[in-house]
């Protein structure tokens, strides 16, 4: 069917208290704003900080008729700088996802830490890397990846664009919005891709 | 409690759905720090306020040696440090 | 008004602050919560006048509303799973002494053992406490049926209660798109609060209400309240269409996906649906006949309506995102008893699915249509998602 192609399916994992909820909400109010249907699902266990936390956030031109939370991601945002390497995170992932890892390893280091995890098994996979974290320690004083990971989707893929991100933070973050805008167009700027499969 | 009394009671409860019974010290939490309080050179001088003051119950008294399985890295006991002792820095990940 | 991407809790909310509800009281229960949450916003930046009443229990909730109700207020609450049946005994209360309170419920499992998560077992076990139960398969969905079950509750043609049931954590945590009516159209679709016909307290003159029936005069009291829930069909279908001239958005109290000669088609209610419909699109792009027929009303049981729409069918699957213990799941007794009497009576079979929160995807819909495809065989409920029949444990039970 032409929908399983036209659908874009995106995980996003942190931990809790990261605000992963958030940017799944803010990820598909971007798509809806850049005209297509969205439909963000967060999965919830009984919450607690720190423990795992993650949402699925589908894109499509078409109406979205599927209601369940298991997916076959073709972009995998990883929020949080270590919680792929505790929680199996990529269940279903597409041979040909888009990995985006926050990280301030060296890349021989975080290649050989997520060759060792499976992440390349496929060798079809595109990964880009940025430290979100120091951008968003820069920006809002506060370890908050999410703002500026969304970025890195805008800069890594074109699901959505730097406009229609600032459009739902101006709704969103109202006063605060300028400052987490400019988490956004730094991650863009700064993303690097991890040379694939030597 | 006996280690044989103990494990009864573990098998008594699986059989009603109940896992083992649990406690945090098999849970290390201080894997998602952003930050690392890290000791200095500089002079302590055993005030005790970094043992008082830690949320997680880090450090230890007398040789204030941070147990980085549990500490969080909130950053209590650097900002506390009379002695500039203890300094925070960024965790790799 | 622009689309607006906003999670099933939020939608409901919106709907509720849009009907200018008078008094809300409720108890927090996850995944409930931010509905209330956001109306005490609401309340609380002066977007909605109306009193929220703090109350230590689920129980004392419905209560409040019902006191509320009796003067005359437009009256909203919302709960779910252990908190609802804490509600159960008022509900009962509230459909005999005729009170129009509307309800929001974000589908959650019983405990034990423990779970927050999503199937109907809440609801559906008081599906006899004489409230119409109204069930959604999207965001949009639960904004649209909030606005319909006013108007229908508290039409004088019924005046009973009414629950907008929702998916929690599927629906009610999901954001999804969803464009909401204008206000004045709004104004225009509900009945003004004021202009209530059924009796109302004065609270300068007290009255006592709900008092002693003798059996004498029971029986004919119970036949009008079912009379005014069966009659209810009407008034929704009325409001069904009304909505659909102001929103462009159909609904009707049975819904038919497609393909009306369907050899074998699936039934159920709530998000499920969704799912069965893209499975079911996609089987008969393979040139399978295959359609789905949502369940939209469970309360009043449009029975005529759902052997009119599975008139064709030679297989019906219903699922039940539920179990009625001992016995079947809670909605297919109802479709057997509504095709018992047709000319071309299908194979109806029930499978139990998506208890506590387990994703229902295209493989479980796919698993029970590879169940049905050998029709009756002594055994009309199966569980397509559970370990214990596919391991071989207690078959027994499933018969």
């Amino acid at each position: 069917m032409s929908n399983a192609k036209l659908l874009t399916e995106v995980r996003l994992v942190g931990r809790g208290g990261q605000g992963v909820v958030t940017a799944g909400e803010l990820l598909g109010a971007a798509a809806l704003a850049g005209g297509a249907n969205a439909q963000a699902i967060p999965t919830f266990g009984p919450e607690r900080r720190g423990a795992l936390s993650s949402c699925v956030v589908r894109v499509s031109p078409e109406e979205i008729l599927l209601k369940h939370s298991v997916a076959r991601p073709d972009i995998l945002l990883c929020l949080d700088p270590t919680i792929w390497q505790v929680n199996d995170v990529r269940q279903g992932l597409a041979d040909d996802a888009t990995l985006i890892f926050n990280s301030n390893q060296s890349q021989e280091s975080l290649r050989s830490a997520l060759d060792e995890r499976g992440f390349f098994a496929s060798n079809g996979a595109t990964v880009f890397v940025l430290d979100a974290t120091a951008i968003a320690l820069e920006q809002l004083g506060k370890p908050i990846t999410n703002t500026a990971m969304l970025g890195a989707i805008a800069g890594a893929t074109g699901l959505i664009s730097l406009d229609a991100l600032g459009a739902c933070y101006r709704e969103r973050f109202g006063p605060r919005a300028e400052v987490n805008l400019a988490c956004a167009r730094a991650a863009a700027e700064r993303l690097t891709r991890l040379p694939s499969a030597a | 409690m006996g280690r044989e009394r103990y494990q009864y009671f573990v098998e008594r409860a699986k059989s009603t759905l109940t896992y083992d019974p649990g406690w945090s010290h098999d849970n290390p939490t201080g894997t998602w720090r952003t930050m690392r309080p890290i000791k200095t050179d500089a002079k302590c001088t055993s005030c005790d306020l970094c043992w008082l003051l830690c949320p997680e119950g880090s450090v230890s008294r007398g040789s204030y040696a941070i147990d980085y399985d549990y500490c969080k890295g909130c950053g209590i006991c650097a900002h506390e440090c009379r002695a500039g002792v203890i300094v925070m820095e960024r965790e790799a990940g | 008004m622009t689309r607006q991407f906003w999670n099933g809790n939020m939608a409901a909310a919106q709907a509720v602050r849009q009907s200018r509800v008078e008094v809300i009281a409720a108890y927090p229960i996850t995944p409930q919560t931010h509905t209330v949450e956001y109306l005490a916003q609401f309340v609380a930046d002066g977007e909605l006048d109306a009193r929220m009443v703090k109350v230590e229990s689920e129980h004392s909730a419905l209560s409040a509303c019902c006191g509320a109700s009796i003067v005359g207020s437009r009256t909203f609450t919302a709960s779910c799973s252990q908190g609802l049946q804490l509600m159960s005994e008022v509900m009962y209360f509230a459909s005999g002494m005729r009170f129009p309170i509307v309800m929001a419920v974000a589908n959650r499992t019983l405990s034990v053992p423990v779970n927050i998560w999503a199937d109907h077992q809440d609801t559906l076990v008081n599906r006899d406490a004489g409230w119409i139960q109204i069930y959604t398969r999207s965001v949009q969905e639960i904004y649209d049926m909030m606005l319909v079950a006013f108007a229908s509750a508290e039409d004088p043609r019924v005046n009973l209660p009414a629950i907008v049931a929702y998916d929690g954590f599927i629906l009610s945590h999901a954001s999804e798109p969803v464009t909401p009516l204008e206000q004045s159209v709004v104004d225009d679709f509900l009945p003004s609060p004021r202009a209530t016909e059924r009796p109302l307290m004065d609270p300068a003159k007290p009255q006592q209400f709900g008092e002693v029936l003798f059996p004498e005069w029971y029986p004919d009291f119970e036949y009008k309240k079912h009379s005014a829930l069966v009659g209810a069909a009407d008034v929704l279908t009325e409001r069904f269409a009304a909505l659909a001239e102001l929103s462009g958005r159909r609904y009707d109290l049975v819904e038919r996906d497609s393909d009306p000669g369907a050899k074998t088609v699936i039934f159920g209610i709530g998000s499920m649906m969704q799912t069965a419909r893209h499975t079911a699109a996609k089987l008969r792009e393979q040139g399978e006949s295959v359609a789905v027929v949502n369940l939209r009303v469970f309360r009043p049981f449009p029975e005529q309506a759902v052997a009119k729409a599975l008139q064709h069918a030679e297989t019906v699957l219903v699922l039940d995102r539920d179990i009625g213990y001992g016995s079947a799941g809670m909605v297919y007794p109802d479709v057997v008893r509504a095709l018992y009497h047709a000319e071309h009576r299908p194979t109806v079979l029930n499978f139990i699915v998506g208890l506590g929160g387990k994703d229902i995807t295209e493989q479980t819909i796919l698993r029970s249509l590879e169940l049905a495809k050998d029709g009756y065989r002594g055994q009309s409920v199966f569980w397509p998602d559970a370990r214990g029949p596919q391991e071989g444990i207690a078959p027994s039970a499933q018969r």
